[in-house]
């Protein structure tokens, strides 16, 4: 598409039919009243979630002052050392968990579609089923508090500490599968951020035009995709060891309590940018605007967040300066850690020289972002110094690194959202907030965020250390403990009034909102509905409102594409990934109850595990998996006859292999499910280095003759689907000889793994002897966990032939399964050379 | 419409983009690892193994950035084949991405000079 011809005879001149917007608006219209969680539109999702995120927020805010006042004076009785030690462990657990990564991911499903000129997100159920998902696990895990049920051992949960011996209540295993649930949910929505950001651009908006936001969103979500799956597999173990007794973490039989903090970090220094980039791409947004100038380097800054984006994932071994590791080592991270400030150093410079080369307007947005300079700064430099070891080595465990972290995240990240709600509010409700009320409440949070914390620098640097629920009255620490809590309840007064500037102002859900009155250059400010704009424009620049005059006009009166429904479904425009180009029209699902019902019985699933009611437990389960398979038989419909968007541009209603998108959402699961693996190929290497001694010797181990039939299984359980993929039926012709293959593929698949857990056993390997045979049956484990869904979706692949739904011309379901089965094969391949082949080549 | 688009790789050409800075983690996971395997043999005389493990590993790297940047000066190879300006975008990306690894590599390798293999911290 998109000649010169065609751009140029663009926008439309010729009067749109009269009905044309009224049907669009009835595609869209949203469930009135209770039915709307049945609504699955961005727009609906997006307002829950980020409501849902500030809720967390002020629950885990509410914790911080119960904190903040038993250490108000020294030897306080105000909380006991267990209650205490519940409060700090979940306002750390949902601030890092339930609020930070939730809302960035909310602001990206709220503000991206809009942004990017699309209708809706890609796959709108996914981001409802995250959504409920994330809803009904966090209220239940969070209400644990009121029950004394809650976790204590800290947000980051190390063994031994929250091994079975020390915490044998069930607080720690609602953290192990509250939050293992959450962070699935966390991916879903990740999914959705990346191929909505590549596939469902507006045209012309190529790569090098996209919103900073978009950017970021696409690094954050990227980043997700490869961090998460670490710290699901610690928790995985863990929770292996407290129900069965695999000793992973215990010395005794070869475990290593260290490998926890290794899989914990290498999550968790990511999740510190992971919270940060977005938030930086919003201050990107919002800088230019309110400087009314271009952001200066928008490649530089590019470069920067790609940059930071992997440079992050070589720190994770700088929370662990003092747990004895190798000199050497030590400073390969130290040295890592330093070289992370040159890209955000190179943002920071870029957000100045913003401001420098434009008029900055006083509004409360850019009282936020310059906050947000100077916190995030302070931050950063006491990052600098505790990525000095020695450094480190005096202040570890020290309130000082309390100071430190609040800086990076409330200011790398709060300050900026809050820039967010002021700026974007006129985009979403009838109203802006009130700047009199929003300058307020800025001095409110930034004078009282800055007594709050700053004096815990010296309060650490004193040597108080973390985590203790009372001290002792000597030195100055009360008097800075005293000056800490008045300043936490400042920083809450901030907090409370922007509530009331809320309550007063919001007005969202309209379609009539306050518009673009900072006057922004980005799509969002176009006058969008549920839908999105009215028609989707083409795109020539980075800044499309401020370069396209007329822009606004002509797509409100939809001269531009799709300027209403053409299939009399939600649609939108599949774009290419790099130039954007259109490709096809995407035909959209409308409000249903599958991915609701589907969310509500996976947590059920889940917290049934935690109390032990097994039974009820399956029951949910088995009702989470049938609302998927009700869910997905839907899906995938059927090709139409290609369709005129506008323009003169015919589209396609239907594609597949990597035209389609779903197939990059595959990919992108893929690369989840490979980022586990790797994460339990580093832990069993890991911990060969730790306790070599209890492997066994070459000839105690399973025989290669098994590994070897397990592998000619594998191979032709392989060759076999290939085979299925090649008589996949025309329309007409009948499908048994596939549903045959598919069937017998999937079988293979579980006779494989059969033969690998039956000859392991034979060998005289067990799970909870000792460190070999834990991991030997967690490789096993893995196996089954990602065999199971393919035996499902094998019979869904099977009866979707059945009842004609599966064809060669409607062949997306198959692919996408056979992407994971043959992934599954590599897997199960390397597995395979692991188990039987590493302790071969080092015995 | 879908014969435009049989000539563009849109997975591969944009996965390019994050080759320099995915050389500079896998040199410092291979530094990584190659001192915790030394370390976790007997522990002598390993100063020099490990210099020229640090040595062969960072002039890899670095040869892999320098083939990477010099690639991007080639038009037509190694960016997407697309229109013109996105086509320079992606190269100078690539090529500023690569300097920056490349003195991530040559920072995170210093500290070999400095300080001995195996020693555990004070």
């Amino acid at each position: 598409m998109a000649d010169t011809a065609t751009i140029s005879s663009y926008p439309s001149t010729l009067p749109r039919p009269r009905d044309e917007q009224a049907a669009l608006e009835a595609v869209w219209a949203s469930p009135r009243s209770w039915r709307i969680v049945t609504d699955v539109n961005n727009t609906v999702i997006g307002y829950f979630y980020v409501g849902t995120a500030m809720l967390f927020f002020l629950l885990a805010g509410t914790l911080a002052l119960l904190i903040r006042l038993q250490l108000a004076v020294p030897s306080n009785t105000f909380l006991s050392q267990e209650t205490y030690n519940q409060i700090f462990t979940m306002h750390g657990t949902v601030m890092m968990f339930l609020f930070a990564v939730p809302v960035v991911e909310a602001m990206g499903i709220l503000l991206l579609p809009q942004m990017l000129g699309a209708r809706d997100q890609p796959f709108p159920r996914l981001g409802a089923f995250a959504f409920w998902a994330y809803f009904v696990g966090g209220l239940v895990f969070f209400s644990t508090l009121f029950f004394d049920l809650a976790p204590s051992g800290g947000w980051f949960m190390y063994p031994p500490l929250t091994s079975s011996q020390f915490s044998p209540n069930i607080g720690a295993d609602f953290w192990l599968l509250g939050i293992g649930f959450i962070e699935i949910s966390a991916i879903a929505g990740a999914i959705e951020i990346i191929v909505g950001v590549l596939r469902t651009r507006a045209p012309g908006m190529t790569l090098d035009r996209m919103p900073m936001f978009a950017w970021t969103m696409l690094i954050f979500a990227g980043m997700i995709v490869f961090a998460f799956p670490a710290v699901i597999l610690a928790t995985i173990l863990l929770e292996l060891e407290r129900a069965f007794g695999w000793p992973f973490f215990i010395a005794a039989k070869g475990g290593d309590a260290l490998l926890w903090q290794h899989l914990f970090w290498f999550f968790g220094h990511p999740e510190v940018y992971i919270i940060f980039l977005p938030a930086a791409g919003m201050v990107s947004m919002i800088v230019p605007t309110m400087a009314g100038t271009p952001l200066v380097g928008y490649r530089l800054v590019v470069v920067a967040l790609i940059a930071t984006g992997f440079f992050s994932f070589g720190l994770w071994v700088h929370h662990m300066f003092t747990t004895g590791i190798p000199a050497l080592s030590l400073s390969f991270f130290s040295a890592a850690s330093m070289a992370v400030s040159l890209p955000s150093g190179i943002q920071v410079f870029a957000w100045i020289a913003t401001i420098a080369s434009g008029r900055l307007r006083w509004t409360t947005p850019s009282l936020f972002i310059l906050g947000f300079l100077f916190i995030f700064t302070l931050g950063g430099l006491t990052g600098v110094m505790v990525a000095m070891v020695p450094f480190d080595w005096q202040v570890h465990d020290t309130y000082f690194v309390v100071a430190h972290f609040h800086y990076v995240l409330v200011g790398g990240m709060v300050f900026p959202l809050f820039a967010a709600f002021h700026y974007w509010a006129p985009a979403f409700s009838g109203r802006a907030l009130s700047e009199r009320l929003g300058k307020w409440t800025f001095w409110l949070m930034f004078g009282g965020f800055n007594i709050a914390f700053f004096p815990m620098h010296l309060a650490g640097l004193m040597g108080m250390p973390r985590r203790v629920y009372t001290y002792p009255a000597v030195m100055e620490w009360g008097v800075l403990n005293m000056v800490s809590t008045m300043g936490a309840f400042l920083f809450a007064s901030g907090i409370a009034l922007f509530l009331i500037d809320l309550a007063r102002n919001l007005r969202p859900g309209g379609s009539d909102t306050a518009g673009n009155i900072w006057n922004g250059g980005t799509l969002e400010w176009l006058h969008n509905r549920e839908y999105g704009p009215r028609s989707i424009p083409i795109v020539t620049s980075a800044d499309p409102l401020w370069e396209q005059p007329h822009l606004a006009r002509d797509v409100d009166a939809g001269r531009y594409y799709l300027p209403g429904s053409i299939t009399g479904r939600r649609e939108t425009i599949v774009t290419s990934p790099i130039e954007a180009t259109p490709q096809y029209l995407l035909r959209l699902p409308g409000p249903g109850w599958t991915p609701f019902l589907a969310a509500n019985f996976t947590a059920a699933f889940f917290m049934l595990l935690t109390v032990k009611a097994v039974t009820l437990a399956l029951i949910s389960g088995v009702l989470a998996v049938a609302m998927l398979v009700v869910w997905m038989w839907d899906s995938d419909p059927k090709p139409l006859e290609p369709v005129d968007i506008g323009g003169g541009i015919k589209l396609t209603t239907y594609a597949s292999g990597s035209l389609s998108h779903s197939w990059w959402a595959m990919i992108v699961l893929l690369l989840v499910a490979g980022s586990l693996y790797l994460a339990y190929v580093f832990s069993y290497l890991y911990l060969w280095t730790v306790s070599p001694q209890f492997w066994p010797k070459p000839e105690a181990l399973a025989p290669v003759a098994s590994a070897v039939l397990s592998a000619f299984l594998l191979v032709s359980g392989s060759a076999i689907l290939v085979a299925a993929g090649r008589v996949l039926p025309h329309r007409s012709r009948s499908g048994r000889a596939f549903e045959l293959l598919t069937g017998l593929a999937a079988a293979i698949l579980l006779a494989a793994l059969i033969a690998e857990v039956s000859a392991q056993s034979q060998a005289g390997q067990r799970p909870a002897t000792d460190i070999h045979g834990a991991l030997v049956f967690t490789a096993a484990f893995l196996q089954g966990q990602i065999a199971l869904p393919i035996l499902v979706m094998a019979g869904f692949v099977i009866a979707r032939s059945l009842g004609g739904r599966l064809v060669l011309e409607r062949r997306v379901i198959f692919d996408n399964f056979s992407l994971l089965y043959h992934y599954t094969i590599g897997q199960s391949l390397l597995g395979l050379l692991l188990v039987h082949g590493f302790p071969r080549l080092a015995g | 419409m879908s014969a435009d688009f049989k000539g563009i790789r849109p997975l591969a050409d944009l996965l390019r983009l994050f080759i320099a800075p995915a050389i500079w983690l896998a040199h410092l996971g291979a530094l990584y690892a190659a001192e915790a395997l030394i370390c976790a043999g007997p522990q002598r005389g390993h100063d020099d193994k490990m210099s020229w493990i640090v040595f062969l590993f960072t002039v890899a790297a670095l040869m892999c950035l320098i083939i990477l940047a010099v690639r991007t000066f080639r038009p037509g190879d190694g960016v997407p084949r697309s229109s013109g300006q996105t086509s320079a975008w992606f190269r100078r990306i690539t090529l500023l991405l690569a300097v920056l690894s490349g003195s991530g590599v040559i920072w995170t390798s210093l500290p070999t000079a400095f300080l001995p293999v195996c020693s555990s911290a004070p």
